[in-house]
């Protein structure tokens, strides 16, 4: 990194830490709680998303909705902008005046002044989606296997965020909330049973020769007298 | 070409989303304080409604009353 990019960073590093400090101190009224709600469930409803289009992928419907290169950029975008909106969800905490968060009781699981044990899961439900993100941007690393044992942890994060969101949040009764968990656990759920019978459904029966068909890197005449397979 | 304006259009979604969440509850919010004030708890829209008797500030005070042998 260059000295000039440093200087840059570290400014941008210092006013965060100064700004955030002297909005601990003012009286900001309802706002921390108000933004916190919102990007609680803005950050659900996207990593509702990226899971169902991770989905889509992993069971090839991607093919039939479209390009899977471009399904497979918005499940990877969809997982950064959750990790963003779950990092303001937990933020704004820090400045509301009615719960006493620290960082660490936003870091920590179990530690927080409020709801402790749900707050718990959903901070373990972020660190599993950092994990999960952070496996993926570093994907050349892992052996592929290691790669998919490590991305399945997504769906814990997954469950754990809803049921974080349903019995911790404060707008659960609200009729669109409880309609998003609905949509957002009806998808999820029909489309992991839809990845696990596909899986368990036998293979398509190929046609005799097909395969021998397949191994030939070209065809080429066959000899006067020469035995010809069933499909050719 | 490359696929910077999906990464646009859904960044540029998500931040509407979280603008018209913010609106919305705001609005309910209101409701709330109103309904607060006139003591009318029944007609808080959200399950959620927060007085001015925050917890905080609460322990501040006790505190500072401890301090002062009150």
């Amino acid at each position: 990194m260059s000295a000039g990019r440093m200087a840059v960073l570290s400014l941008g590093v210092g006013a965060s830490l100064a700004g955030g400090l002297a909005l601990r101190t003012a009286d900001l009224g309802q706002a921390p709680w108000l933004v916190s709600r919102a990007s609680g469930m803005v950050a659900f409803a996207l990593l509702s998303a990226s899971v169902v289009f991770g989905l889509l992928l992993s069971t090839r419907l991607a093919r039939r909705l479209g390009s899977p290169r471009v399904v497979f950029e918005v499940h990877n975008f969809l997982s950064v902008l959750t990790l963003a909106f779950m990092g303001l969800h937990g933020g704004a905490l820090l400045f509301d005046g009615f719960f006493a968060f620290t960082p660490l009781s936003l870091l920590v699981p179990f530690a927080g002044p409020y709801a402790p044990f749900w707050v718990g899961l959903g901070v373990i439900g972020a660190w599993l989606t950092a994990l999960v993100a952070a496996s993926s941007w570093m994907r050349g690393r892992f052996a592929y296997a290691s790669w998919r044992r490590l991305h399945y942890l997504s769906f814990g994060a997954y469950v754990l965020a809803l049921v974080h969101g349903m019995i911790a949040g404060s707008d659960t009764g609200l009729p669109g909330v409880a309609a998003m968990y609905i949509v957002s656990g009806s998808l999820v759920a029909g489309l992991v049973a839809a990845r696990v019978l596909g899986r368990r459904a036998p293979a398509p029966r190929r046609q005799p020769g097909a395969a021998a068909l397949r191994s030939r890197p070209e065809r080429t005449p066959a000899a006067p007298g020469a035995r010809r397979s069933p499909a050719a | 070409m490359g696929l910077s304006w999906l990464r646009v259009s859904l960044a540029a979604t998500a931040i509407a989303a979280f603008g018209g969440t913010v609106v919305y509850l705001g609005g309910g919010l209101a409701d709330d304080s109103h309904a607060a004030s006139t003591g009318d708890s029944a007609s808080s829209s959200t399950a959620n409604a927060r007085t001015s008797a925050k917890p905080k500030a609460a322990a501040k005070q006790s505190s500072a009353r401890r301090s002062r042998g009150s």
